[in-house]
């Protein structure tokens, strides 16, 4: 299921769009996905992240540390990147866009490490009220009488 | 693309014939195999239907073939080197 997300990661994804003849884009952390711009439910994303890491698993251990998968579909091709923990399939309608688009997807991968811990970690840097302890850095004396028992 | 690592190969009806060894033709069909595998899984989640061309890249190698619907005969090629996708896709779909 796709999270909610900070708006500056899904414009930094559309962004990608003008890579290329672009049909939709999905990105995941792991096995979550954060941002899903395929035009397909939440549940097919899934099942796209969760085979793309399943194939780069089953190379891993052939030794083969792939870092890029690339299929042909009726009408549709598939990219799909892997940087760290993040994962990031693309649809494209033209073949000739794909190593644009790759070299696009580095660049986004790279540049946005901020802006996905941050959806990772939405309360960050923003600390609310509700989870935080007023601080009693000053003795509270009730009246003289006891200030005056305490000495 | 006139690279000398480049190799090709040519499949049909499960078998694959190169011009190197017997040795990169079996690793060829155990990639392609395992590809199409996964394309097809990744075609099912997005019901896209069949897949028809496959290719995985590292640091160093590039794997890439294109085939029949029904996945029975198909030409493709391995390098080891970071290959361009597209210009591999187009030397192995012409020399089919």
């Amino acid at each position: 299921m796709a999270t909610k997300i900070a708006p500056s990661l899904r414009a930094a994804l559309e962004r990608l769009k003008h890579a290329g003849a672009v049909n939709g884009i999905c990105l995941a952390w792991r096995r979550q996905v954060l941002v899903n711009l395929l035009p397909f439910e939440d549940f097919r994303a899934d099942g796209l992240v969760h085979a793309l890491l399943e194939a780069r698993e089953h190379y891993a251990g052939g030794e083969h540390e792939v870092n890029t998968f690339w299929f042909g579909y009726d009408g549709v091709y598939l990219l799909g990147k892997f940087s760290g923990d993040c994962t990031l399939a693309v649809l494209h309608s033209r073949a000739v866009d794909v190593d644009f688009l790759a070299k696009a997807i580095n660049v986004f991968l790279s540049d946005t490490q901020l802006l996905v811990d941050a959806a990772l970690n939405p309360s960050g840097s923003d600390v609310s009220a509700a989870d935080t302890q007023r601080l009693h850095a000053v003795p509270e004396f009730a009246d003289s009488e006891q200030s005056t028992r305490l000495l | 693309m006139s690279d000398p690592t480049l190799k090709q190969f040519e499949f049909r009806d499960g078998s694959v014939t190169g011009d190197t060894s017997q040795e990169d033709a079996k690793n060829f069909a155990a990639d392609f195999q395992g590809l199409r595998h996964f394309g097809s899984k990744i075609g099912q989640a997005l019901d896209l239907g069949n897949v028809w061309m496959g290719a995985y890249r590292e640091a160093d190698f590039t794997h890439l073939w294109t085939c029949s619907v029904d996945g029975q005969s198909g030409s493709g090629g391995m390098i080891a080197r970071h290959a361009p996708l597209f210009e591999l896709f187009q030397q192995v779909s012409t020399d089919a």
